[in-house]
């Protein structure tokens, strides 16, 4: 009986553990979204320069709870993408960061238990 | 920001050698854990169930060591889920009997009041090689010897041969022998067995008394054994060891 009871409790825990892991991403993903946004809107240097810092600043953040789920191939391209970010500007820098967001999309749908993706 | 990239390949081997090392231990403990929660026999005695259980285990546990790329989760999740799916699938074919016919199916009978049932055979897909092979492992080398031969749900064949082919019994001669359980073990390389004294029913001064017969301690014993009349079995360590 302890044994079940055991299972029981580490059964819940991994389902529990999984959705939770799905938030955390769903949340990561959307600031990672908005901070993306940021950089594309900024009109001036000095707000670009604002809005790239602070997506450089989120992109550890996001990294290091990502990386718990994701392979870490897919983080490394992304992580190339914010490194040059900052050399970039006008159409560049918007098709590096719509390449970014779409890369972030892509992780937390992966994730998403949908049945094409568990099929 | 941290940097990512720019590491160059000697480090990033290095760091990939100390990941692998460090997954290979925890997913080694993890397995060992998992392996002790599912209650598991030796693999011969597994049940299809079970033994699917233990092959699953064994691959998924070395994904995320040969991958870097795969996180821990990735290795640990179904782990753990595959076996707890083990543990309440047992104790489900525990409690109904339906449910342990579909998970493990039943015992079939081959060979019954000596007669071989060659349908059974043909069912079971099983050959006359194997089947000899079988009898030969129970030490039976003369089919026509067979009472009774079933095929469990492990695969294993159980055999019962005729009466006048069994061994014979003290109990077929007539003998009154007291029943009594093997000997124990007391004392392993020096140290006591903890729980074998009050299995034998004895105590510590007891041990003591019979050691200081023996001219030994404790410490000088390799192994010491007692059955339940009180007989005792010791060997001393080696003096070389």
């Amino acid at each position: 009986m302890r044994r079940l009871i055991l299972c029981s409790v580490i059964f819940f825990a991994v389902a529990a553990g999984s959705w939770g892991s799905l938030r955390v991403l769903k949340g990561t993903t959307e600031e990672l979204c908005r901070r993306i946004e940021r950089c594309a809107e900024a009109h001036d240097s000095e707000s670009r320069e604002t809005a790239v810092e602070a997506l450089e600043e989120y992109w550890d953040s996001y990294y290091s709870k990502s990386s718990f789920i994701t392979r870490s191939e897919s983080l490394e391209d992304m992580s190339v993408s914010v490194a040059v970010i900052r050399h970039k500007y006008g159409e560049e820098l918007a098709a590096e960061l719509r390449a970014l967001r779409e890369r972030a999309r892509i992780i937390f749908e992966e994730q998403r238990p949908r049945l094409s993706g568990v099929l | 920001m941290n940097i990512r990239g720019g590491i160059g390949d000697t480090n990033r081997e290095v760091i990939n050698l100390l990941i692998v090392y460090i997954r290979a231990v925890l997913l080694y403990i993890v397995i060992i854990f998992c392996v002790r929660l599912m209650g598991k026999r030796q693999l011969g005695e597994l049940q299809p169930s079970e033994l699917v259980v233990t092959i699953m285990l064994s691959n998924i546990a070395t994904l995320p060591i040969e991958d870097v790329n795969i996180p821990l989760a990735m290795g640990l999740i179904p782990i753990l889920t595959i076996v707890c799916l083990d543990v309440f699938f047992s104790y489900l074919t525990m409690k109904s009997g339906a449910v342990r016919r579909l998970l493990c199916g039943s015992p079939k009978v081959l060979i019954s009041n000596g007669k071989l049932d060659q349908n059974a055979m043909r069912r079971l897909r099983f050959t006359v090689d194997d089947l000899f092979e079988a009898l030969r492992a129970q030490q039976v080398f003369d089919i026509s010897q067979v009472q009774l031969a079933m095929v469990e749900t492990t695969g294993q064949i159980s055999v019962y041969v005729k009466k006048e082919f069994q061994p014979v019994t003290l109990g077929d001669l007539g003998e009154q022998e007291d029943d009594g359980d093997p000997p124990v073990v007391l004392i392993e390389d020096g140290v006591l067995v903890r729980g074998a004294l009050s299995r034998v029913k004895r105590d510590g001064k007891w041990l003591k008394r019979t050691l200081a017969k023996e001219g030994v301690t404790e410490q000088d014993v390799f192994i010491m054994t007692c059955d339940g009349s009180g007989k005792t079995t010791v060997l001393k360590k080696e003096k070389n060891r």
